[in-house]
């Protein structure tokens, strides 16, 4: 696969425009995503662009002081979280609805992540599901209580961190069944579905020092390790610098 | 061979995808799950829905879990008939569904499954409503409210002027909600609660709503 180089800037959005890299300049409108790179939900979105081959533009918005909860950006996503994209003069928030919109948009360029059938695409939209009500919280918990709130200077909850890692042994026990019986999560194909856990999971395993409980599972390792390798997600870790 | 509903009649996910099923007036056969027998725990159910959770759905030879996926693929499936839920035939509106779907999935929902639980389930499992935990998400569920106020001020419903599948997903938990001490949140909002007796007035949910009782009835 050939990687397009993209015109890509990241735009602080109230000090003085900083460019990281012109290569190619086209002059078509880029899909606008605000929000900092660093943060998962963005990324959920931004690693489906890249795997689209989609040109965007990295609005950054400064969570620290609390710009995602000001009218200007209220006015974007009225619950005041992190991503909102413009393309054009639409306007999307929710990142897993963003994605699945990209995915059908784009669905005839790049790889296929919503699946082809009616069937196919009904165990994406499932394991989207499982990603959102079974793993997200406990993930999203852990990470909250073990990196977020130390650096906040708060306490994290560490009774709490252990009911939840308990919980997420048993949704990843059944994640490595499934696994060893496809080699992702929705059948053969990498899709939406497996592309949603990249960064919830590359914060358990890095920033909150979990990483056992994908690496002691061999087809979730197995998983973690192609789905982590895919260029798109490479290159959104360069961006990201991680 | 009808489309087979494994779950629960008063169960709010169940009843999502039943609401879903009679606005494409699809078939199927509702296969009850006993809950406090603890069936969605054995074996059987387990190959149907690892997680052990209700509902799933068997269509032929696909077997399907999580009921925000199973109505989509009904939705999906049987886009020519009925009501149309997914606005496919416009990708710009199909995609404001998409985003009032997750609207629901992850601002509505985690406080009002929260409150439902306390309110209704915990006693049944012979544990005491814990208030402290009702009061907070109270709090976050009259901010997320707030928000659907402002929306619904200006569109009719959730996604738009038309009903989709975002304002159905709602049907369920809030059903119960209503019959808690709470239900002001909804009735102090006037344009929510003109949604709200909207939404609930339409026959495919008053025919499964005939079913959501708790306590045995």
């Amino acid at each position: 696969m050939c990687f397009r180089e993209k015109f890509v800037y990241i735009t602080p959005s109230k000090s003085s425009l900083k460019r990281a890299e012109i290569r190619s300049l086209n002059n078509k409108m880029v899909v606008k995503v605000f929000g900092p790179v660093h943060a998962a939900c963005p990324q959920r979105v931004l690693a489906c662009l890249l795997e689209k081959d989609v040109d965007f533009e990295i609005v950054h918005v400064n969570l620290d002081q609390g710009e995602h909860k000001q009218p200007d950006f209220l006015v974007r996503q009225p619950f005041g979280q992190v991503p909102a994209i413009e393309d054009g003069d639409f306007r999307l928030f929710e990142s897993r609805a963003i994605i699945r919109y990209y995915a059908a948009k784009y669905a005839e360029r790049g790889p296929n992540l919503l699946g082809k059938t009616l069937e196919e695409r009904a165990l994406v939209d499932q394991w989207l599901e499982v990603e959102a009500h079974n793993f997200n919280d406990l993930v999203y918990t852990m990470v909250l209580q073990l990196v977020v709130l130390p650096r906040m200077g708060q306490p994290g909850d560490l009774a709490l961190v252990h009911s939840c890692e308990q919980k997420l042994e048993k949704v990843l026990d059944i994640y490595e069944q499934r696994l060893s019986n496809s080699k992702y999560l929705a059948g053969e194909s990498f899709t939406l579905a497996d592309l949603t856990h990249l960064p919830g999971t590359r914060y358990l395993m890095n920033e909150a020092k979990m990483g056992h409980l994908i690496t002691e599972r061999k087809h979730i390792n197995a998983w973690w390790e192609d789905i982590s390798s895919r260029p798109a997600w490479k290159k959104l870790m360069n961006l990201a610098c991680f | 061979m009808a489309l087979k509903l494994y779950g629960a009649p008063m169960s709010t996910c169940t009843t999502r995808v039943m609401t879903c099923l009679h606005e494409k007036s699809v078939d199927f056969e509702l296969v009850p799950v006993n809950l406090f027998a603890a069936e969605h725990k054995q074996p059987s159910f387990l190959a149907k829905n690892p997680f052990g959770q209700i509902p799933a759905l068997e269509d032929n030879d696909l077997t399907l879990f999580e009921s925000r996926a199973i109505t989509s693929y009904v939705a999906e499936k049987f886009k020519e008939a009925g009501t149309d839920l997914l606005r496919h035939k416009d990708l710009k509106e199909a995609a404001l569904v998409k985003v009032w779907l997750e609207v629901e999935s992850q601002q509505f929902h985690p406080p009002m499954s929260s409150t439902v639980y306390q309110f209704f389930v915990a006693p049944i499992q012979g544990k005491t409503p814990d208030q402290a935990i009702i009061d907070a998400n109270l709090v976050k569920l009259g901010q997320v409210l707030d928000v659907y106020e402002t929306k619904l001020s200006s569109t009719k419903y959730l996604a738009g002027d038309f009903y989709s599948l975002a304002d159905l997903h709602h049907l369920s938990y809030t059903y119960y909600f209503m019959k808690t001490p709470f239900a002001s949140l909804i009735n102090e909002r006037p344009h929510v609660k003109v949604w709200w007796e909207d939404i609930t007035s339409r026959p495919a949910f008053k025919k499964v709503a005939e079913g959501m009782k708790f306590g045995g009835d």
